[in-house]
């Protein structure tokens, strides 16, 4: 691996993104807003037919693109291939590349970002580009603005596969037209406590959304944490696609909150003392899962939400979400560590940030 | 025998129009020719064209940009020839292989758009160069259109000025492609 490279993992693991902050609009419902934007480059095959020439061009078209571009000044670009496995692992465990780009057997992967993890450019994943804007809270429209900017300023440079008839041209046909995905993460934990979180998400899967969990494609629903998307990029407007998933979310947020006020009218000391046991667990562990460290964190961050917590803020507890999980932990302690050691680990990891 | 357009010169291409089974012959010289059908008239020695077969020679930089390319028949294995990705292999990995295969492929994709999107036509953002070649396209046809009526009509002078603006339109958006 090279010294750059090394540097720059280096850099990663030990900042945070900008939407770890936890500070945007509704932080107390939604932790955080992501679009994305699927392009490939005219006169190259789509990676999935590309030979291992033209995937080097389009990582050449890339590198050109952050030398050249002022708006692209500081940003920093990865070579997957120059990476270790867990390094790699890492990355997709930070939310900066997806788990299909750190699995996938492409050569000349690798992805652009800007220092504080706002825009990142995955290249060589399903498609030639696929990029990705990230920020704190409820703000699609904010996060729209800053990716179409974007996204025109690399057009200047670029031409993208497009056609009249189905727009930009996708590797898979369920991203095509628009190729955006925008996605909310939700965090649902009164609508699970009085048990109306299926009802709601099985309508809202039939109304042709995605429901995934925090950690990703079929990792299940851990923390009460809920990714929503839109699956239709084909036909609407960036906007209409943008508008029709913020009624959804909008509908979903006044959900919670009545369940909320409920909860607290209702049964105050039993969500009182639900939360303080997440703590009491969470500082006196030796022995800690992932899995039942976000149970417990989640519940923590609930409290947070109500105001009965108070000791720590979302900064702290988003920042804990991340930095818990498997890659993530081994390169905090710069070595490889067996499940037992990470267990024990996770938890001195947990108390030191939560004391 | 004198050129149908210009009445001064000998005329050495015949332009054969055959439109509803009405065939008709169009007798005209060299010069005229080529300013009513441009590079395509290849030969000053004493020839026929199709002016259907040209037509669509001539035009064809248009067609492959405004319509999709031939399928070939359904019966037969269905094939991007660009990147040589086969529709039956699509239907395993849900991946297609270039731009191209979105033409090749336009048929039997639109009711699986259909099902996915409930739609299969794109509404949204269009790359600005795309927007300008679009408009310049959308006029080249309207010109080839009004091109073919005059044909039609026997207005042969007023094919041949439209035959000019296509020329020019056309390199238009030639400069519009490379920049
Ligand atoms: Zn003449
Ligand atoms: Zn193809």
């Amino acid at each position: 691996m090279s010294n750059k490279e090394a540097l720059l993992i280096r850099e990663l693991r030990d900042s945070s993104a900008q939407w770890i902050k936890g500070d945007g609009p509704l932080n107390h419902i939604v932790v955080s807003t992501r679009i994305r934007l699927a392009r490939n480059i005219e006169g190259i095959p789509f990676p999935s037919k590309a030979n291992e020439r033209q995937l080097e061009q389009v990582l050449n078209k890339g590198e050109i693109l952050i030398k050249k571009k002022k708006l692209f000044n500081d940003f920093k670009i990865i070579k997957i291939d120059d990476l270790t496995d867990i390094e790699v692992q890492f990355l997709a465990e930070k939310r900066l590349i997806s788990f299909s780009l750190a699995q996938s057997k492409y050569p000349h992967r690798a992805f652009i970002y800007k220092p504080d993890e706002t825009i990142s450019i995955m290249i060589n994943e399903e498609d030639h580009f696929r990029i990705q804007c990230l920020m704190a809270g409820f703000q699609l429209e904010k996060v729209w603005e800053i990716i179409n900017c974007f996204d025109n300023q690399i057009m200047n440079e670029i031409e993208y596969s497009f056609n009249e008839k189905e727009g930009f041209l996708t590797c898979c046909p369920t991203n095509v037209g628009t190729g955006l995905r925008a996605s909310v993460m939700l965090h649902l934990p009164g609508l699970s406590i009085i048990n109306k979180l299926n009802d709601l998400m099985s309508s809202i899967s039939k109304m042709g959304y995605a429901v995934r969990g925090f950690y990703g494609e079929g990792t299940g629903f851990q923390g009460n944490l809920f990714q929503i998307s839109n699956q239709v990029t084909l036909g609407l407007s960036e906007e209409e696609i943008i508008n029709k998933l913020k009624v959804v979310i909008n509908q979903l947020i006044v959900e919670e909150e009545k369940a909320r006020e409920e909860l607290i009218l209702y049964s105050r000391q039993r969500v009182e003392d639900q939360v303080m046991r997440a703590y009491g667990v969470l500082i006196n562990a030796r022995i800690i899962s992932t899995i039942e460290a976000i149970d417990l964190l989640s519940k923590i961050r609930f409290g947070i939400g109500l105001g009965i917590f108070t000791k720590i803020g979302y900064d702290t507890i988003n920042r804990l979400m991340l930095i818990i999980q498997s890659a993530y932990i081994q390169l905090l302690n710069c070595k490889i560590m067996d499940e037992n050691e990470r267990d024990s680990t996770r938890a001195k990891l947990v108390q030191g940030l939560l004391y | 025998m004198i050129c149908q357009i210009c009445k001064k010169n000998e005329a050495t291409v015949i332009i054969i129009k055959d439109m509803e089974s009405n065939r008709k012959e169009l007798y005209v010289c060299s010069h005229c020719a080529h300013h009513l059908l441009g590079s395509a008239v290849s030969s000053f020695s004493f020839s026929q064209y199709n002016i259907n077969e040209i037509l669509e020679n001539l035009l064809n930089p248009v067609g492959k940009y405004g319509q999709g390319k031939n399928i070939t028949g359904l019966n037969e294995r269905l094939k991007c020839s660009d990147c040589g990705m086969d529709y039956q292999e699509f239907t395993q990995s849900g991946k297609l292989g270039c731009r191209h295969c979105y033409e090749y492929f336009r048929e039997r994709l639109k009711p699986l758009l259909d099902n996915l999107h409930g739609h299969s036509k794109h509404t949204g953002k269009v790359p600005l160069n795309i927007k300008e070649k679009c408009n310049r396209m959308k006029r080249i046809k309207e010109i080839k259109d009004e091109m073919e009526e005059s044909i039609r009509k026997e207005e042969y002078e007023k094919a041949a000025e439209l035959r000019d603006m296509i020329i020019k339109e056309e390199k238009r958006l030639k400069k519009v492609n490379n920049e």
